[in-house]
């Protein structure tokens, strides 16, 4: 499919907007933006006892393609465990959705929004241990 | 990059009167006008078309408070742009994502009135921000300022998230005109 | 044949010509007012028709509508609509009775008519209605300095090139192409000399122009235009033929085509009727039950809502675009003969809450501001008096991997504007590298509009993203695009040597020229030859001018190699090849290039003090300063005769 038919079609059908509990301590929020163009991503996800990323949501305010790049982004991660999710390169994005080249900070923004939800979710655990401790 | 700012005779800063500098523009575009060379030979049209073309490029760049600051930060040797910039703080990024949901639901909700009152309290942000840009820039192109001969590129770049914040509020106050214009 | 006569009594005039969808105008400026020029009838709108007919005759104007009832397929009207439009264009299919060719292969994508056993395109037809303009001027003028020919503001780049073509086709010298609004503005600005902020609604036969622009002391600065280039009079008529086919119980797909032609050809007259009328009857043209047909003026009105919804929307647009309000404006110029609907008037006084100006003509506005800037253009008129300053309608961009639009310059830029984008390669060894040039505001390049296309060849083999590619976009003061892409590394240019999506390149016009002297053309070579001789005057006259006028911008020498290659000119301007003579003109301009630059660096030092003077002058009383500052310019040196023969040389004139 051309660049523009799969980013059309989870730009205008994103999968998992929405809003999970960021007080949950087993919800990891990632915060991102980019300050060359202005677009604003926040990407959560919702992690099992033995790590396995059982949901994932995400809200973007940006153009179709960082939309689509988010989108994209959350249906891998559902289901994966964590370090699989880590290891999601924003080359992946490029690759499946045919970003061009204009485009390519879009998937680094989804990039690094995993990477931030991962980091809020293991420091809330490293904090829940330190408090039952 | 052509300096818009020599094309159009002024020293370099940011807060400048756009008024007058809309006079400048129409006075350089009186005497360069390829109009006003129709007549002439083949050399002189042509630079004037070349001449002319780069008078509005540069106040494309000068009218538009993002592209001057971009345009001034180049000039002073200080990378911006993808890849250059400082990722912007987390609570900053909160902020502006809240501020966009809230639109966001407005324009759901097709309420223009409380779509009008963020945009101006957005508006307001965007003054302030502006008039620290102004004042950054004022220190390091002041011809008697403190700053030696070198120190001017590291001093603004300190600066520079200021026009991160710039670019995340134009794009909400051209999101203001857009849902503005759907709603017209 | 060629006459070098120097007629004091009758110096060559340069025209302005509206080339509108329904009708056209030509006018002129006659002791400084500017004119329509009537034909021998008194009438000063051409209708914008022409007919082929079968002996190979062409037939334009009120005589060819009358052929049209009768030859629905040879007669074309609206031809605008068509203008540099792909053979497949949705306005292809409009209700209209037509044979549309489709291209064969290897052919330009542009549209087609099948007329009286020949093809033609839109182009061609065009030129015939300049034929006719130019004729009727000719008639009243004599000879003929230069023409200035009106587009809707919102025509695209292919729309402005077979414009452009069409002028050249009908061997007029085209000075400018210039915005009918811009226009339309100029002819009010000059007559009612008042400053402010202006909006003009322009809705014609087939296009619809908003402008909103500033008007300062004779500065006209367009801030922001919009429109549609498909919407106009034209399209009430469909409504109401479509409304008359209902009525009369008839399908309007399966009419003949001269049924299709009768039946528009009385929706326009029911049209008329209710400009002033409150209803209209009407005998069924169809000759079917009902025998009568009635059409009442609130009946139209509603017909006509969403065409005129959709000028609204394009109106908000522009107000927006140019970051100002309804409110603020300092009034509204109504243009178009389809403004005269009650309708319209009634629609755009509410939009911008406040009654429209109608006081010139809409018919003729627009050709009566050409005739002002072709006079301005052709050195008659004092350049400082006006200055048109318009901007791009729609965004010009390339498409980069994927199909997306990489933005380059944005809509309701100023020009002339330039602007550059830098590229690389995606692939290694990439040595070929192609660029798509669109015009739209969609993010899709399958959304915009296609202009061009071409490949910048012959990049070194190199790793991806290595390679530097710098593509330039020029729109001159026309509105016209040029593309140029360099590699910066190894310097490879390449100017777009475009095949335009949907025009016809220089070949295909240049053989259109030279099949028209079949056709009872002047011939070729003699024309090519009159123009060439008048350039190199023009040029020679103006070259002189220059270096009288700045000798102190003259380095060592130059002097003396401008005054050599001007010779050479004139000398060759004598002759009888034209090509010889571009060769000269072409010595001269390479002789004068950096004399040229410096010029212009003066001028814009110059503007830039009297600007800054201007200044002190409002802060303080100092006359004495300002007046030894503004000084007088240095006297011109005694002009030494091989310079000064070019000055006081006769112009050349064509024989009639």
């Amino acid at each position: 499919m051309a660049y523009s038919e799969k980013v059309i079609e989870h730009a205008e059908n994103p999968r998992n907007v929405g809003t999970l509990d960021k007080n949950d301590p087993n919800v990891g929020t990632g915060l991102v933006g980019a300050p060359a163009c202005g677009d604003v991503m926040r990407l959560q996800i919702r992690v099992s006892d033995d790590g396995v990323i059982q949901d994932a949501k995400f809200k973007t305010f940006g153009c179709g393609s960082a939309i689509a790049s988010s989108s994209l982004a959350t249906e891998w991660i559902k289901g994966k465990k964590v370090e699989e999710a880590e290891a999601i390169r924003n080359v992946d994005i490029v690759n499946e959705l045919n970003l061009p080249p204009v485009k390519i900070h879009c998937s680094v923004l989804a990039e690094d929004a995993i990477k931030s939800a991962i980091a809020d979710y293991r420091a809330k655990q490293t904090a829940k241990r330190g408090a039952a401790e | 990059m052509n300096d818009p700012f020599k094309i159009f005779g002024v020293a370099r800063r940011f807060d400048i009167d756009l008024v007058e500098f809309a006079k400048i523009h129409r006075v350089l575009s009186r005497a360069l006008h390829p109009d006003k060379y129709a007549q002439a030979g083949a050399s002189e049209r042509r630079a004037a078309l070349e001449k002319a073309a780069s008078v509005n490029e540069a106040w494309r760049v000068l009218r538009s408070p993002v592209r001057r600051a971009e345009a001034l930060f180049a000039l002073a040797g200080v990378a911006v742009g993808e890849n250059h910039e400082p990722k912007p703080g987390v609570e900053f990024l909160m902020e502006m994502l809240e501020e966009r949901e809230a639109l966001a639901e407005a324009r759901a909700a097709k309420d223009l009135a409380k779509v009008r009152a963020l945009g101006s309290a957005m508006a307001a942000r965007l003054a302030e921000t502006e008039a620290k840009l102004a004042s950054g820039f004022a220190k390091s192109f002041a011809p008697t300022g403190p700053t030696g001969p070198e120190p001017a590129a590291a001093e603004l770049a300190m600066v520079v998230p200021f026009l991160g914040q710039l670019r995340f509020y134009t794009r909400f106050l051209d999101e203001v005109s857009l849902i503005e214009e759907e709603n017209d | 044949m060629l006459l070098d006569i120097f007629d004091p009594k009758a110096p060559p005039r340069a025209i302005g010509i509206d080339l509108g969808t329904t009708n056209s105008l030509v006018a002129y400026v006659k002791n400084e007012c500017p004119t329509v020029i009537a034909d021998c009838h008194q009438t000063s709108l051409l209708p914008s028709a022409v007919h082929y007919g079968d002996r190979g005759d062409v037939v334009v104007g009120a005589d060819a509508l009358l052929r049209a009832a009768a030859h629905p397929r040879d007669t074309i009207v609206s031809v605008k609509r068509f203008m540099g439009r792909g053979a497949d264009d949705p306005e292809t299919r409009r209700l209209a009775p037509y044979a549309f060719v489709a291209p064969k292969a290897g052919d330009a994508n542009v549209v087609r008519f099948g007329v009286a056993g020949r093809v033609v395109t839109p182009v061609e037809v065009s030129a015939e209605i300049l034929r006719a303009l130019k004729r009727l001027a000719e008639d009243e003028l004599r000879s003929l300095g230069g023409a200035v020919i009106t587009v809707p503001a919102y025509f695209d780049d292919a729309q402005r090139q077979a414009t452009r073509d069409a002028g050249r086709l009908a061997g007029l010298e085209v000075l400018r192409l210039i915005n009918e609004p811009t226009a339309a503005a100029l002819a009010y600005g000059l007559e009612k000399k008042q400053n402010g902020l202006f909006a003009v609604y322009d809705l014609g036969g087939g296009t619809f122009d908003v402008t909103i622009l500033v008007l300062d002391n004779g500065v006209f600065q367009v801030k922001s235009t919009g429109g549609d280039s498909a919407l106009g009079g034209d399209d009430m008529d469909a409504i109401l033929a479509e409304e008359l086919f209902a009525l009369a119980h008839r399908d309007a797909r399966a009419a003949t085509p001269s049924e299709v032609r009768v039946v528009l050809d009385v929706a326009r007259r029911v049209k008329h009727g209710l400009t002033t009328a409150p209803e209209v009857e009407i005998d069924n043209p169809l000759g079917s039950v009902p025998a009568t047909m009635l059409f009442t003026r609130a009946r139209f009105d509603e017909l006509v809502r969403p065409l005129l919804a959709r000028t609204g929307t394009a109106c908000k647009r522009a107000l927006r675009d140019a970051e100002t309000k309804a409110e603020s404006l300092d009034g509204v110029i109504l243009v178009g003969g389809s403004t005269r609907v009650p309708a319209v008037r009634a629609f755009v006084e509410q939009l911008f809450g406040k009654a429209p100006l109608a006081d010139i003509d809409p018919d003729q506005v627009v050709a009566l501001g050409a005739a002002i800037q072709a006079n301005v253009l052709s050195g008659a008129g004092n350049p400082d008096d006006v200055l048109l300053l318009d901007v791009t309608p729609l965004s010009l961009g390339i498409e980069v991997g994927g199909g997306v639009v990489d933005r380059v310059l944005p809509r309701n830029t100023t020009t002339p504007a330039a602007a550059r984008a830098a590229y690389t390669t995606q692939e290694d060894n990439q040595t070929g590298f192609e660029i798509h040039v669109v015009q739209g505001e969609r993010e899709l390049a399958a959304d915009c509009r296609s202009l061009a296309r071409f490949t910048l060849r012959g990049i070194p083999p190199m790793a991806a993203g290595l390679a530097r590619l710098e593509v330039t976009f020029r729109v001159d003061a026309d509105g016209l695009l040029s593309v140029h892409a360099r590699e910066e590394r190894t310097g490879i240019e390449q100017a777009v040597d475009v095949k335009p999506s949907y025009g016809l390149d220089d070949d295909t016009v240049e053989q259109m020229l030279i099949d028209a002297i079949d056709h009872g053309e002047a011939d070729l070579d003699a024309r090519r030859l009159a123009e060439a001789r008048v350039e190199a005057h023009r040029i020679g006259r103006s070259t002189q001018k220059s270096v009288d006028d700045d000798p102190s911008l003259l380095f060592e020498g130059e002097r003396e190699r401008i005054a050599f290659a001007l010779a050479h000119l004139e000398q060759a301007a004598t002759g009888a090849d034209p090509r010889t003579i571009q060769l000269r003109i072409d010595d001269l301009d390479t002789a004068t290039k950096s004399f040229a630059e410096r010029r212009m660096n003066r001028a814009i030092a110059m503007a830039i003090e009297g600007q800054r003077l201007d200044q002190v002058e409002r802060t303080v009383e100092h006359a004495k300063g300002i007046e030894a500052a503004h000084g007088s310019p240095l006297p011109p040196p005694a002009p030494d005769d091989a310079l000064a023969s070019f000055a006081n040389h006769p112009k050349p004139e064509v024989e009639r």
